[in-house]
C-alpha cells in the first residue's frame, strides 16, 4: 500500500431520487486498489442505489463516478460510451448479488458459467476455458468434478461460491457485492466469509460491499460509510467507525448488536 | 542520543452518548506527551480516566476532538487526529504496534497465522516469520498443540498472550500495551518484561499501562499519571 498513488474510484456529488424520494444525496468517497469499503445502514438507506450508480447500472442524475481505466486514467463511467461500459463489467469490474440465481445462468453448466466471462473477453479455445473453471472451482472451494453440473444442482452457499468465481476469472480490480452473505444460513454464511477475506488478501483486488450487517464490514473492510435516508452520515476506518461511533444513527447501529462485532 | 518519536499536544477527547439524552462525558484534558525511542513511559492512573482512551487515540482507533498526536514516520511528522484512513493504516503496518486490553479474534484463524500476518504483511519471508511466530509462542508458554487452534475458545491468559505475541511480532518504533499482563502469572509476567526490554534495547518506544505496580516499576523509565479531571502529569 502506498499513500501516493492514484484512486481507483472517485465519487462526487452523487444524487439519484426515484420520483421525489431522495435514494442518494450528494455522495462523495474515493476508493484506493485493493481496499475494501463497506456500505452498511438499514435497509431502504440507499445502499443499493448508491452501489448500481458506481457500477455502472443505475444511471445518477448528478454526480460523477470516476473510474481509473487501465491506460488512460481517470474517466467518468457515465460520459463513457454504452458499449465501454459494459466491456468494463465484463473485465475489469465483478458484481456479486445478494441472491446468486440473479447472477448465474440456470440453464448452462458451472463450468460454462465460469467461462461465459472469458468467451466474452475473447477466449477461444475449450480446453483453456475449461481447465481456468476448473481452476476456479477449486479456488472457491468447490468439487471440480462437478463442472458439467447446473447451478440448480448446488446448494445456496455453493451457488454463491461459484458466482464469485465467475465474477472473479478475468481478474478484476473491483467487484461490486450487495450483501453477498444475506440469503445464506449463518453456518454457511461463516464460510464464505472466509472465503472472501482469503482471496481479498490474495488477490488484492477492491471491492465495494454493501452490508447491513456490521460484522461482515468489521471483519472484510478497513473503511465504511454509514448511510441513512439516501445520506452519508459518518464514515471513515471501520474499527474507528464501530468503536468510536460519532452520528446518533452509528451509536444506534453498534449498541443494537449487542457486541456481536 | 534521544530521538523523539510522539508527541502529543493539547489533546482533548470526549464522548457524546446521543441515546442517552445526549450526555457528554468530558475523558481527556488538554494532555500533552513527548516519548523518545528507547524509552518505556507508563500511564497511571484510576479506572475509568482515559488510559485505555489515551492509547486508543494514537492508534487512531478513537477520533481526536482537539489537539495532535504526531508520530514520526520515515522521518516525517504524521498528525494521526488529522490523518486519513489510508495514512493510519500505514502508521499501524509500519510504525505503531498496539497491544489492546482483550484479544479481537479474527473468526476462524488460527493463532499460528494470526502471529505471522503482521510479519507477512511486513513482507518478512515467510520461514523468517514462521521461526519468530514460533519464538514468541514459546517463550510465552503457550503449548504446541494450541498453534493451530483459533483462540476463540482459549483461556483468557491464553488470549492475552496470543495477543501479545502479534503485537511483537514485528518490530514497529511505536508500541501500545493496554495492561499486557494483567491475566497473566508470575513466569509469564517476566516474559512479557523482557519482551519489553528488548523491544526497547532496539529503539522502540514503549507506552502502557500496567495495573500491577511491580511490573510497572520494572519495566517503566518513567512514570506519568493522568487524575480524574482527565489531566496528564509526571509522577
Ligand atoms: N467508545 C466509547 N464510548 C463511550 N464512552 C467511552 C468509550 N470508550 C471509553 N469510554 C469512557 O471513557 C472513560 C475512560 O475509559 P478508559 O477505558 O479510557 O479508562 P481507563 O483509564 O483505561 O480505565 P481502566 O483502568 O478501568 O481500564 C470511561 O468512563 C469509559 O466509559
Ligand atoms: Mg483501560
Amino acid at each position: 500500500m502506498n499513500a501516493g498513488e492514484q484512486p481507483l474510484l472517485r465519487v462526487a456529488g452523487l444524487n439519484r431520487s426515484y420520483g421525489s424520494r431522495v435514494a442518494c444525496a450528494d455522495i462523495a468517497f474515493e476508493l484506493y486498489p485493493g481496499e475494501i469499503l463497506a456500505v452498511v445502514g438499514e435497509s431502504g438507506s440507499g445502499k443499493t442505489t448508491l452501489l448500481n450508480c458506481i457500477a455502472g447500472r443505475l444511471r445518477p442524475d448528478r454526480g460523477s463516478v470516476e473510474y481509473d481505466i487501465r491506460d488512460s486514467g481517470l474517466r467518468d463511467i457515465w460520459q463513457l460510451a454504452e458499449a465501454e461500459r459494459r466491456m468494463l463489467a465484463r473485465t475489469d469490474w465483478g458484481y456479486v448479488q445478494q441472491n446468486p440465481r440473479d447472477g448465474l445462468r440456470a440453464a448452462v453448466s458451472a463450468g460454462a458459467n465460469i467461462g461465459e466471462r472469458l468467451m466474452l473477453v475473447g477466449a477461444r479455445h475449450y480446453g483453456a476455458i475449461r481447465e481456468q473453471s476448473a481452476g476456479w472451482m477449486a479456488r472457491v472451494e468447490l468439487d471440480a468434478e462437478r463442472i458439467d453440473e447446473l447451478p440448480t444442482a448446488f446448494s445456496g452457499g455453493m451457488q454463491q461460491r461459484l458466482n464469485i468465481a465467475r465474477n472473479l476469472v478475468t481478474h478484476p480490480r473491483l467487484v461490486f457485492m450487495d450483501e453477498p452473505t444475506a440469503s445464506l444460513d449463518v453456518s454457511v454464511q461463516a464460510r464464505l466469509l472466509d472465503l472472501l477475506r482469503n482471496l481479498s488478501a490474495e488477490l488484492q483486488v477492491a471491492a465495494v460491499i454493501v452490508t447491513h450487517d456490521l460484522a461482515v464490514a468489521r471483519l472484510l473492510a478497513q473503511r465504511m460509510l454509514v448511510m441513512r435516508g439516501g445520506v452519508v452520515v459518518e464514515d471513515g476506518l471501520t474499527d474507528q467507525v464501530l468503536d468510536d461511533p460519532q452520528h446518533p444513527y452509528t451509536q444506534l447501529l453498534v449498541t443494537s448488536v449487542l457486541r456481536a462485532a | 542520543m534521544t530521538e523523539n518519536i510522539i508527541k502529543i499536544n493539547g489533546l482533548y477527547k470526549s464522548f457524546t452518548l446521543h441515546n442517552q439524552g445526549g450526555v457528554r462525558l468530558p475523558i481527556l484534558h488538554d494532555v500533552s506527551l513527548n516519548a523518545e525511542r528507547g524509552e518505556c513511559v507508563a500511564i497511571n492512573g484510576p479506572s475509568g480516566t482515559g488510559k485505555s482512551t489515551l492509547l486508543r487515540c494514537i492508534y487512531g482507533n478513537y477520533r481526536t476532538a482537539r489537539g495532535s498526536i504526531r508520530v514520526k514516520r520515515d522521518q516525517q511528522w504524521i498528525d494521526v487526529a488529522a490523518a486519513t484512513p489510508r495514512q493510519i493504516l500505514q502508521l499501524r503496518a509500519d510504525t505503531i504496534g498496539y497491544v489492546s486490553q482483550f484479544l479481537r479474534v479474527i473468526p476462524r484463524v488460527p493463532a499460528f497465522d494470526i502471529i505471522l500476518a503482521p510479519m507477512l504483511a511486513a513482507g518478512i519471508a515467510v520461514a523468517a516469520a514462521r521461526a519468530r511466530a514460533a519464538e514468541l509462542l514459546e517463550r510465552l508458554h503457550i503449548p504446541s498443540r494450541l498453534w493451530t487452534l483459533p483462540p476463540a475458545t482459549f483461556s483468557g491468559g491464553e488470549q492475552q498472550r496470543i495477543n501479545i505475541a502479534h503485537g511483537f511480532s514485528v518490530t514497529r518504533p511505536v508500541l501500545l500495551l493496554d495492561e499486557p499482563t494483567s491475566a497473566l502469572d508470575s513466569e509469564n509476567r517476566m516474559a512479557v518484561m523482557q519482551l519489553i526490554r528488548e523491544a526497547r534495547e532496539r529503539g522502540v518506544a514503549v507506552l502502557g499501562i500496567f495495573h500491577d505496580a511491580e511490573v510497572r516499576d520494572a519495566v517503566a523509565t518513567r512514570i506519568l499519571g493522568i487524575d480524574l479531571q482527565g489531566q496528564l502529569r509526571e509522577q
